[in-house]
């Protein structure tokens, strides 16, 4: 799921590195300060996570977890994913350097916009929003694949047969992050809501009840 | 003298004759010692083939097991170790570290800043 050196045409690599360099900013200054060791443990884990191979059948696969970094950090997790794509293709030789740009695209965009459905469509329900997180983990990896198809068509493949192929081969992929998504957030949502719920008051109930905002006063002063 | 002639000729007779008997068996004799010693530089020879055999395909099999411990070995090293993976961490928490203390000092500074005006 990395694109490597060589695939892409300059064109193509050099206007993904500008839009990614764009996105990168934007969100670097959007960054809070309270966010900063969030953001930090996400990157770790998407850093780790292309590490967790699954077998499957003859070959086995690897998580990518945009659709998680996404529902857990929202619009900055394109800062966690394109400093983790740095370092694994540094430090792994996990795609090329010249794709960098194009390899964060296709990580980060998918990543924005699951946060943004994730936060949309999630209730307030540990089953809603384990539900929720499992479908946005799936349609994260779907995304990253239509991403790279559609990366793969501007230098020059043909889409569809491109993203067939694709889709296909990332069908478990999504599959088994989808579950692995859905676990992480009912986990979340039970040991650590105010991650998934960043202003208490809109929190899940029995988080309000122990936890009122007044009482929360309390408690920091 | 004629019979002393007669007799000598009698006595080498005699004595050729001798000499022939014993060197067809000595001859034949001879003869066997060389099969002998070819039959048996062969038998030394198939032996000597039959341990290089051996020994070839020992030091073969032994060369097999090299190469795949080393192809192991080469895929091994392709995969990231543990020293990548710790490695890595350390990278994004250090770096997520300083941008955490150079946004803290501004964010001090700031405050100083107000504590004075105010």
């Amino acid at each position: 799921m990395h694109i490597s050196d060589g695939v892409l045409p300059p064109s193509v690599a050099i206007t993904s590195f500008a839009v990614s360099g764009a996105i990168l900013a934007i969100n670097l200054r959007k960054l809070k300060y309270e966010d900063y060791p969030k953001v930090a443990v996400m990157t770790s884990a998407f850093f780790i996570a292309s590490l967790i191979h699954v077998p499957l059948g003859p070959t086995s696969v690897h998580l990518l977890l945009p659709g998680l970094v996404g529902i857990l950090l929202g619009s900055t997790s394109f800062i966690a994913i394109t400093l983790g794509l740095t370092l694994q293709c540094f430090l792994f030789q996990f795609g090329g350097i010249t794709a960098l740009g194009a390899n964060s695209l296709m990580m980060g965009l998918p990543a924005i916009f699951c946060g943004w459905l994730f936060k949309k469509i999630k209730g307030t329900s540990l089953k809603q929003n384990a539900i929720t997180a499992a479908i946005t983990g799936a349609i994260g990896v779907m995304l990253a694949v239509i991403i790279l198809a559609l990366l793969l068509y501007l230098s020059g493949e043909e889409f569809w047969g491109v993203a067939k192929v694709a889709v296909i081969a990332h069908l478990p992929v999504a599959f088994i992050e989808g579950i692995v998504s859905g676990f992480t957030v009912s986990f979340l949502y039970r040991v650590k809501p105010e991650l998934l719920f960043n202003n208490i008051p809109n929190g899940p109930a029995h988080f309000q009840e122990t936890c009122t905002p007044h009482a929360c006063q309390d408690q920091k002063t | 003298m004629n019979n002393c002639l007669f007799n000598l000729k009698k006595t080498t007779f005699l004595v050729v004759l001798l000499l022939c008997m014993l060197y067809v068996p000595l001859h034949f004799s001879n003869a066997e010692t060389n099969q002998n010693k070819i039959s048996s530089e062969k038998n030394a020879c198939t032996k000597l083939l039959v341990e290089l055999k051996k020994q070839n395909k020992m030091l073969s099999r032994d060369l097999g097991h090299i190469k795949r411990e080393l192809l192991r070995l080469k895929y091994e090293m392709s995969r990231p170790g543990l020293r990548e993976i710790f490695g890595g961490i350390g990278y994004i928490l250090g770096i997520f570290g300083v941008a955490a203390y150079i946004k803290a000092r501004q964010l001090e500074k700031q405050s100083n800043q107000n504590s004075v005006k105010g």
